[in-house]
């Protein structure tokens, strides 16, 4: 590449940079927003399918004890897990779940209630990118209008925590 | 071997607010238990023998296993027994049965397993049963649950591998 064409390179990028930042419109991410015990947490929405309250929980034997069993949706089982297990170590006493929209793998979370569905500007997501083992399961943090710290859920590592636990 | 219509029969066993299910392919007869011979007692399960066709046959209390495994207590009866062929069973149920006897007067032909009385035989259509969810389901086939039946929003019937429960069981009282 000669001179003339690393110029026109660079301008490239700097017109299209600047362009970028016209044209880029905000962001916004929706997020549901639970209580597990007092404990709010957030997850993507769209991971979300729907909310379902009072279903009788069934028992599965042999499983790590934050699964709780599975429901019977429309026919089919989803797996109930119970991550207050997972963080505290204590039992949920629920029958709010909220039915996750992967349908490879049917299954729900046992909660308290749902609190809101916030709408985040993309920019104020704030992701974390090292974790301890406290942190396993959270992926990053939004704020509320309190200015308030709502934890989000890593989904996938919640899963994948349970695979290697189940062998699957 | 997946025919969504084919309908099987299946034994439909009542426990406590629990359903299990069992092929009925994997028993060859059942009867009455009137009297059994105590015999050990290890563990949480009984050990005990029945008679069986001038036989004396291991009575294994399969009803007691399940509530254990399921967390559930039943007030019911369980006077019936299930025979099953130790032929019928793998290699690791029967060598496990075979290690067992120590005594030559119980039959290596057969074993017995204690049910609820609440039971009987049901042709099901194999399609209204589902696998165990998929995270779930091979932890499940490894203890020997099949998959489930829901027969209402409020109730399922467990559908379960005799051959996989009794290795279960055996290990347990060893």
């Amino acid at each position: 590449m000669n001179n003339e064409d690393i110029f026109d390179s660079l301008q490239q990028n700097v017109d299209g940079d600047s362009r970028g930042q016209e044209e880029r419109p905000r962001k916004i991410i929706k997020f549901l927003v639970f209580l597990m015990g007092e404990r709010r947490f957030a997850v993507y929405a769209d991971m979300i399918r729907e909310i379902v309250l009072d279903l009788p929980l069934f028992y599965v034997p042999f499983v790590p004890s934050y699964v709780r069993g599975f429901i019977n949706r429309h026919g089919e089982p989803y797996t109930v897990l119970d991550l207050n297990v997972l963080f505290n170590q204590q039992l949920l006493e629920s029958a709010t779940f909220l039915i996750l929209s992967d349908t490879t793998n049917p299954a729900s979370f046992l909660i308290s209630d749902v609190a809101e569905i916030m709408k985040v500007d993309e920019e104020n997501i704030h992701m974390i990118t090292s974790r301890d083992e406290r942190q396993q399961f959270i992926m990053g943090s939004i704020t509320d209008l309190e200015g308030k710290e709502i934890l989000i859920l890593d989904i996938p590592e919640i899963f994948k925590r349970l695979g290697k636990d189940v062998g699957s | 071997m997946s025919v969504p219509d084919s309908a099987q029969d299946f034994l439909v066993m009542e426990s406590g607010d629990l359903t299990f299910l069992v092929n009925r392919n994997q028993f060859s007869s059942s009867l009455y238990i009137e009297n059994c011979n105590p015999r050990e007692k290890k563990i949480r399960y009984s050990f005990d023998t029945i008679n069986y066709g001038g036989k004396t046959i291991l009575l294994l209390d399969f009803f007691s296993h399940l509530q254990s495994l399921f967390n559930y207590r039943s007030t019911e009866s369980a006077h019936l027994a299930l025979v099953v062929p130790v032929s019928d069973l793998s290699r690791k149920v029967s060598d496990i049965i075979h290690s067992l006897k120590g005594n030559g007067e119980i039959s290596k032909e057969y074993i017995a397993l204690r049910v609820s009385s609440q039971s009987s035989i049901e042709h099901i259509h194999i399609s209204s049963l589902r696998p165990l969810p998929r995270l779930l389901r091979e932890i499940g086939l490894n203890g020997g649950i099949l998959g489930l039946r829901f027969v209402s929003t409020q109730h399922v019937q467990y559908f379960i591998d005799l051959d996989e429960m009794i290795a279960r069981m055996l290990e347990g009282m060893l």
